[in-house]
């Protein structure tokens, strides 16, 4: 079995504290609040005490919030008095209905006696900003390797093209794959990257690529590699959950996040500086966008919303709430007074961002899970196993694409050379076209995968 | 709708509690008792051979011992059980699940006798495809995912919305794997998928623990996970039903209280298998026996229970009675007045419970009087009545009052609450025409079936055919069909309307064919005011939401109708239902009027009968039905023959040895008089009516046409606004505004002093003396003379006071406070 990365964390830490305490308890090393506690707070107990629920009036999801005291008045932290920390004192008490967590078996004794010992160490804060969410503290982890030969074939959930359109990278399990778009041969892995990928962005040098990524109710990230090496150059985002979405302003100044932990940010690209953590959803932000401006940023989410942002202030642009189920996409129009947006409720809306008032519609068949404008067209796939093409201008359909077997999870365009690429479910690559329509390769994006013969097709 | 809500509410969370609780930390193991082994005559394996022709199939071993004298126990937990061939099979608790291919036996011994059993195991080698359908479905049900309270909610929990109890896999595919980019499932590292990690708590998880990794359920998911998520073929077996051993209904004498079950499911390629491991449980009593998850069966009591078990859609119930030798007890009983007592007392003496001894003559006077007629008995009807020496007065007051105009009304109104006559849908006209048409009905005493037909049937003006009004409550086809089951089959299947019954079979196709018969009922407005007319039309169909399907009538039992287009549809359920050998029809309305008398139905609550919900004594049922049937659905018959039997007269003074006893009739239940009862008990005592509306004074409040509410006695004593055909509507909990009402009300307070001491003046110009006041108001109140102490009591109240007149209301107030008072007893 596999462990996420923080909880592997606490466990190969644990076994040096413990061969310290057998040897001599005063050379023991003291326990890091970054590295052992804030990875076991994050996971035991930040569900129920941290920014979306605070049961007891309590939250843990900073250093700053562990330290106050409960709905009780309880100190949750007296630094030197473990027995009178309610954080330790709760984790051991054998009052049935008072220990945490709460409806679970309790904590190992191992792990309990990491916390008692912090507390008694004097429940040091070893990082920089106590106001800091424990995700954002955690330091960044190196993530095991993908598998030699895939056994199965894993959903493609993300795909970017190279700035030359000769590269396709494709998302994997814990890796990117890229891919000759023209006869689906593999070229490269790259490694280092969280279990899941669910968005690759060219920066507009083409010299990196921002990675959204991370697994599921664990945790996500937002990396920058170095396309041609795969060497991990930076982490800009740390996050609780999975980051769905991110977007690099087109001209290369901004960054833009969004994720199931609900929030959309926004950084300074160049830097990594953080400028805006925006709450801005009450569920999973499934998709954002920016204008080709570089001035606002657009979010949608499963909680039916869109939004629009000013991308210097992060202030609130706009609110679309037309839709009548969970939204998973979104694009600016080229002339960035409209938006379209789709998802589960078969159908697209283009709508204002002055009053957002609605101002075309296009019924679907299915859900939509990805969307692309290139030039005046609008191309997006979902559940409904093909992929359409429609003007931005009137949204009526001018063509559909089909011979698509599952779901569709990700699309990528490269105008220039007139190549659209889609990945689905079922764990394959298609590339069409866009010009005549006909396809041009359809791959399974799986190395070593031996059930079906890798390339299906390639003209 | 507010309590109709409420007790959807009720039902969505009663399902989480059932079928959920499987991995709660905190469940404490009923205790058991050694088995005591003995000397069986024989003894019987289940299953006769065992066929492992898979890695991940088990199968449980259930052995039962027969003994001389006719008794059977389960031995299952005592049975030595070894593989003669080693490595082979591996046995815990009598489950047997493989190692190895090979042939071997499996030696059983329990209580001296030795059995042997084939064993054959095959195909080891070969990982097994996980079923969809059967495996991986069954797993998320047995462990909760998809209950009611959770995942199964409408809207999911967490944004994971699985359909309840999987009453809808085609979504349930699509959420599973398609949904929010497969985030819930991962193929390439199987343990590490959300939904695996969430139950097991090692993401955090709102639900709590709810997996562990030695249960079969997490074995199905990780493979079925590390298959690729695949679905069933069309080809692929499906499912046709399930099979529970033991099959026959078996009775339990302690020490023997405990019975392993086996559950087998049957597919339409004739394959079976073991589902022991994977079927929900759940005990209609739980504080009678108590059933785990792996299917053992547990009593702590005596009496009889019935254990639901669920495989998916599939539902069967297995009954058991536990009974228990009581130190000294011998069996002494009033002497059976007639086949009611026979089969309660045929009961009570398996269950080993004396009943009470019969009620004093005063005590069945109030009673009968106020379960009869509403009302108390006149001051001087029970000084007659405790005057009389003749042996047959009991009989001789039942058979008075069951021919008084008050019993035709008060049960009328009785029935106005379950058919929700109220002016709010029917106007004033209508309410008291349909209210007229129920008098008329229970004066002449029609015949159920005919009472049934006629307002099933009615078409026309609601203004001249009054019966007509019987589908004005409704609006649509739903409410039609939901009244309709609950009135007349005693069935609540509005949960049908969006998923299947989570305790029974009801599957929402029935619920849609159920509707077909309704689906035509029109309604259009006449030309007089407050007119309706109701109609039959001969076209329409019902269409099932989720498949689309148009659905032809169904009723329970008799299956899919087959009629003519042109067909009234009214008229053919109308036909099915009123049927002599209908099995719901007779037994739901006797149970009705068997809880009318006795506070509690045989079937309880009375519109939930189910399979899993059995009856406490099925033999009593089954007995009220057929007198019922044979003497042509005569109510009055029915009532007369529950009025006159001891069991109805029994004391409501429980006895050493039946005061555990709730359900089986051992003694009368005491209970509050309804909220109409209790108003007019108080104008009946102290002499003064209630003025309701228009109504004349002196309607008394058990026979109004509709609710009233703005008298704020009656909505503090729970009068129900009729919104809903459940006999919940009418609230039963007792509160402090009830307190207030009699202690401190207008109500209470006005007809004792207000009215310029009438009260007590009436009383003082017919009699002279204390004696004589306190002796009357006690006759009038309960029915009974006062004890020397009471009197004396009273006597010196009055005395110690200057001012007799107040002194007098005094003590009649505190006689209207006095539970004895308030009570039926």
């Amino acid at each position: 079995m596999t462990l996420p990365p923080h909880t592997r964390l606490v466990l190969s830490s644990l076994g040096l504290c413990l061969s310290g305490l057998t040897s001599a308890h005063a050379a023991s090393p003291a326990v890091s609040f970054r590295q052992q506690i804030a990875p076991l707070l994050l996971q035991q107990c930040q569900t129920c005490h941290g920014p979306t629920e605070q049961k007891g009036g309590y939250r843990l999801d900073t250093f700053d919030f562990l330290s106050r005291k409960d709905d009780d008045g309880d100190p949750a932290l007296v630094p030197g008095k473990p027995e009178l920390s309610d954080l330790y004192r709760l984790l051991v008490t054998t009052e049935a209905d008072e220990r945490m967590p709460k409806k679970a078996a309790p904590l190992a004794p191992e792990l309990t006696e990491l916390v008692k010992r912090w507390i008694a160490e004097g429940a040091r804060f070893d990082g920089d900003d106590k106001t800091a969410s424990l995700v954002e503290i955690i330091p960044p982890q190196t993530h095991p390797k993908a598998p030699e030969a895939y056994t199965l074939p894993v959903p493609v959930t993300a795909l970017a093209f190279s700035p030359d359109g000769s590269e396709l990278t494709a998302s994997g399990f814990r890796e990117l794959t890229v891919w000759s778009p023209e006869d689906g041969q593999l070229l490269r892995r790259i490694s280092n990257v969280a279990p899941r990928t669910f968005q690759i962005v060219y920066g507009t040098d083409g010299a990196s690529i921002a990675v959204a990524s991370g697994a599921p109710g664990e945790f996500g990230e937002v990396r920058v590699y170095q396309p041609k090496t795969g060497e991990m150059l930076r982490q800009i985002v740390s996050a609780a959950d999975a980051v769905l979405d991110v977007k690099i302003s087109p001209d290369g100044r901004w960054i833009a996040t969004g994720g199931a932990d609900h929030y959309v940010s926004i950084f300074d690209f160049p830097t990594g500086a953080r400028r805006h953590r925006l709450a801005a959803h009450s569920d999973a932000v499934t998709s954002v966008a920016i204008s080709q401006d570089s001035k606002q940023v657009a979010s949608v989410s499963i909680d039916r919303a869109a939004k629009v942002f000013d991308i210097q202030t992060g202030k609130l642009v706009a609110i679309y709430r037309d839709h009548q189920s969970p939204l998973y996409s979104v694009a600016f129009a080229p002339d960035g007074k409209q938006m379209m947006t789709a998802g589960y409720d078969k159908s697209m809306h283009q709508w204002n961002i002055a009053d957002a008032k609605k101002q075309r519609e296009l019924a679907l068949e299915g859900n939509v899970l990805r969307m692309q404008v290139s030039g005046d067209q609008i191309y997006f796939g979902g559940s409904g196993k093909k992929i359409g093409q429609a003007s931005v201008a009137e949204l009526k359909t001018t063509r559909t694409l089909t011979s698509i077997e599952d779901w569709v999870y990700a699309l990528a365009i490269h105008a220039p050379t007139r190549r659209l690429a889609v990945g689905g479910y079922d764990g394959t690559i298609t590339v069409w076209n866009m010009e005549d329509g006909k396809q041009v390769a359809h791959f399974s994006a799986a190395p070593g995968y031996k059930d079906k013969a890798a390339v299906i097709f390639a003209r | 709708m507010k309590t109709a809500l409420l007790s959807l509410f009720a039902v969505w969370l009663g399902l989480a509690g059932a079928f959920s609780s499987q991995t709660e930390p905190a469940k404490p193991q009923p205790k058991m008792e050694p088995v005591e082994v003995g000397n069986p005559e024989r003894i019987e394996i289940q299953p006769p051979q065992i066929l492992l022709g898979s890695p991940l199939q088990k199968i449980q071993i259930v052995v039962s011992g027969f003994y001389a004298n006719g008794v059977v126990q389960d031995l299952t937990r005592v049975a030595t059980l070894s593989a003669e061939a080693p490595g082979v099979v591996k046995i815990e608790n009598a489950l047997v699940s493989p190692l190895a291919n090979g042939s071997t036996e499996i030696r059983v011994k329990a209580g001296g006798r030795e059995h042997k059993l084939p064993v054959k195991v095959t195909r080891q080698e070969t990982p097994e495809k996980v079923s969809f359908l059967y495996g991986t479905l069954a797993a998320l049900s047995k462990n909760g995912c998809n209950s009611g309270g959770c995942h199964g909610a409408p809207s999911g929990k967490g944004g994971f919305a699985l359909s309840m109890v999987a009453f809808d896999p085609e979504a349930d595919k699509i959420t599973l794997t398609r949904d929010f980019y497969n985030r819930r499932i991962n193929p390439p590292d199987p343990e590490s998928s959300l939904v695996l990690r969430k139950p097991l708590m090692e993401v955090a998880h709102r639900g709590g623990l709810r997996l562990q990794k030695n249960e079969d359920s997490y074995r199905l998911l990780v493979d079925w996970i590390a298959q690729g998520c695949t679905f069933d073929d069309d080809k692929a077996p499906r499912l046709v039903g399930i099979r529970v051993d033991p099959s026959a209904r078996r009775t339990f004498e302690w020490p023997a209280h405990t019975q392993q079950l086996r559950v087998t499911a049957s597919f339409n390629d004739g394959s079976e298998r073991d589902v022991t491991r994977l079927a929900m449980y759940s005990s209609s009593e739980e504080a009678l026996a108590s059933v785990s998850e792996t299917g053992l069966v547990v009593a702590s009591g005596r009496g009889q229970v019935g254990i639901s078990v669920r495989f998916l859609d599939n539902v069967e119930t297995c009954y058991f009675t536990f009974v228990r030798k009581i130190e000294g007890f011998t069996w002494q009983a009033p002497t059976p007045a007639n086949y009611v007592d026979d089969a309660v007392f045929a009961k009570l003496k398996l269950l080993q419970y004396q009943p009470s001894e019969t009620c004093s003559d005063a005590e069945f006077l109030r009673r009968v009087f106020v379960d009869v007629t509403g009302l108390l008995p006149k001051v001087e009807e029970t000084m007659a009545f405790l005057a009389d020496t003749s042996p047959n007065k009991r009989a001789a007051i039942i058979d008075d009052l069951l021919s008084r105009p008050a019993f035709a009304r008060f049960w009328a109104f009785k029935w106005g609450d379950l058919l929700r006559i109220s002016p709010a849908t029917l106007k004033e006209p209508g309410t008291h025409k349909y209210n007229a048409w129920i008098i008329k009905a229970w004066e002449e005493n029609l015949p159920y079936d005919a009472f049934a037909r006629t307002l099933l049937t009615a078409q026309g003006s609601s203004l001249d055919n009054p019966p007509a009004n019987f589908f004005r409550t409704t609006t649509n086809t739903s409410e039609a069909t939901e009244m309709a089951a609950q009135i007349f089959l005693g069935s609540r299947v509005q949960c049908a309307k969006c998923h299947n019954h989570p305790f029974e079979k009801w599957t929402q196709d029935n619920y849609y064919g159920l509707g077909a018969f309704f689906e035509r009922v029109q309604r259009k407005k006449g030309l007089r005011p407050d007119e309706l007319v109701i109609y039959s039309s001969r076209r329409g169909e019902i269409t099932q939401p989720r498949t689309g399907k148009k659905m032809p009538p169904w009723a329970p039992g008799a299956g899919e109708l087959q009629l003519p287009q042109e067909a009234d549809r009214l008229d053919a359920f109308a036909a099915w239902l009123t049927a002599p050998e209908n099995p719901y029809f007779a037994r739901v309305e006797v149970n009705r009027l068997w809880w009318q008398l006795m506070g509690r139905g045989i079937v309880e609550p009375i519109d939930d009968f189910r399979e899993s919900n059995p009856p406490s004594n099925p033999e009593l049922l089954d007995a009220l039905s057929r007198d019922f049937v044979t003497h042509h659905f005569d109510r009055k018959h029915v009532l007369r023959a529950i009025l006159n039997s001891r069991t109805y007269q029994a004391s409501s003074r429980p006895n050493a040895s039946n005061k555990e006893d709730e359900k089986n009739f051992s003694h009368a239940r005491q209970q509050m008089l309804t909220a109409e009862q209790l108003l007019d008990a108080v104008c009946q005592v102290t002499g003064q009516p209630e003025k309701f509306g228009n109504l004349p004074l002196g309607t008394p409040a058990t026979q109004l046409p509709s609710p009233q509410p703005n008298n704020a006695f009656l909505v503090a004593f729970g009068q129900p606004s009729r919104q809903s055909s459940c006999a919940c509507e009418r609230q039963s909990q007792p509160s402090l505004t009830q307190a207030l009402q009699l202690s401190n009300s207008q109500t209470v307070e006005n007809r004792l002093k207000n009215g310029g001491g009438q009260f007590v003046q009436s009383l003082v110009q017919q009699t002279k003396s204390d004696d004589e006041i306190i002796e009357k108001l006690y006759l009038a109140a309960l029915c009974r003379r006062p004890k020397e102490i009471e009197l004396q009591r009273a006597k010196q109240f009055i005395a110690a006071r200057p001012d007799r007149g107040t002194s007098l209301e005094d003590v009649a107030w505190s006689i209207l406070n006095l539970r004895e008072f308030v009570f039926r007893h």
